[in-house]
């Protein structure tokens, strides 16, 4: 029984489904957010509500992948260097 | 006493003027407000016929041109590049802007004086103009006449090139002198807030002259 809320006990469980070899970094740490969530203060769920929330609705949208591009300007016969030219001066605008 | 004495013995020394510029020296890093002579800016040529066609690049040599990149930037820049001289830093590219000498311009553009005063006096935000270069201030001994640049004209050169410039003993670029504090950070001030300006539909005030005439 936590004592964020009197009355209601939180329980979770984890469950092998097969000889455990060995845990996944990210079971271990989902096994902490559990934990450390159970054992906030009732003020502080609002905040995580919303964070998790949050990470839920980015990680669970449709991922769209960047198009790839279609020509690369390789084709262009650039490899001629021109003779240097000299800057012109600037022409001083009128009042 | 002694107070006295040296207070009498330096009345008739002439206060020494503050220094704009500082000279720069080879093997230095760059810096903001470093004016350098002969940049190459390496620009795309087009075919006479087709503007649309690339058919080369050209080097277009920049005769002054002055630092306009954050110096902290281009200090931790030239720390990675001690140990990499071609490092793909931060800092891609450094911003110049066009320096020219500034009477040369108003003599060339035929500007009145009232115009003019308005330029040099540093009262127009879209140019700054900027002291003559003493010669003892410039790394090549000859000194400078007053420069004037246009904030709304400037170029980058990838960091990498520009030192790449640097390095070349082939007659290429000459670091000349770099604006003093406050100086630099004045330039940069003016320059950021000419970058920064808002163009406004209608000025607030319009000058007599300026206000369009009747339709009848």
């Amino acid at each position: 029984m936590t004592e964020a809320h009197p009355g209601i006990r939180f329980k979770f469980e984890v469950e092998c489904t097969g000889e455990p070899v060995f845990v996944p970094e990210d079971a271990v740490i989902r096994l902490l957010c559990h934990i450390f969530i159970e054992r906030l203060p009732a003020p502080a769920i609002a905040d995580v509500w919303a964070s998790i929330h949050d990470a839920w609705e980015w990680h669970s949208r449709p991922r769209v992948s960047p198009r790839p591009v279609d020509r690369l300007p390789g084709s262009m016969a650039v490899d001629r260097v021109f003779g240097v030219v000299e800057e012109p001066p600037f022409r001083i605008a009128e009042d | 006493m002694a107070a006295e004495d040296a207070q009498a013995a330096g009345a008739g020394e002439a206060p020494i003027p503050p220094q704009i510029y500082v000279p720069v020296r080879l093997g230095e890093r760059l810096f903001q407000g470093e004016i350098i002579e002969g940049v190459l800016e390496w620009i795309a040529k087009y075919d006479a016929s087709d503007p649309d066609q690339v058919v080369g690049v050209e080097p277009r040599l920049q005769r002054l041109a002055v630092i306009l990149s954050q110096d902290c930037d281009l200090a931790q820049d030239w720390g990675r590049r001690q140990s990499e001289l071609r490092e793909v830093t931060d800092l891609r590219s450094v911003l110049m802007c066009p320096a020219w000498p500034a009477e040369q311009l108003r003599e060339e553009q035929k500007l009145t004086t009232r115009r003019w005063e308005v330029v040099r006096q540093n009262k127009d935000e879209r140019y700054a103009y900027l002291a003559d270069v003493p010669p003892s201030a410039d790394g090549a001994g000859q000194g400078h006449p007053a420069l004037l640049l246009d904030l709304a004209s400037y170029f980058t050169v990838r960091t990498s090139e520009l030192y790449r410039q640097l390095r070349d003993t082939s007659g290429a670029p000459r670091r000349r002198c770099r604006l003093a504090t406050p100086w630099r950070e004045h330039l940069q001030c003016r320059f950021a807030g000419y970058q920064a300006r808002i163009g406004l539909p209608m000025d607030h005030f319009v000058p007599e002259g300026r206000r369009p005439s009747l339709p009848i």
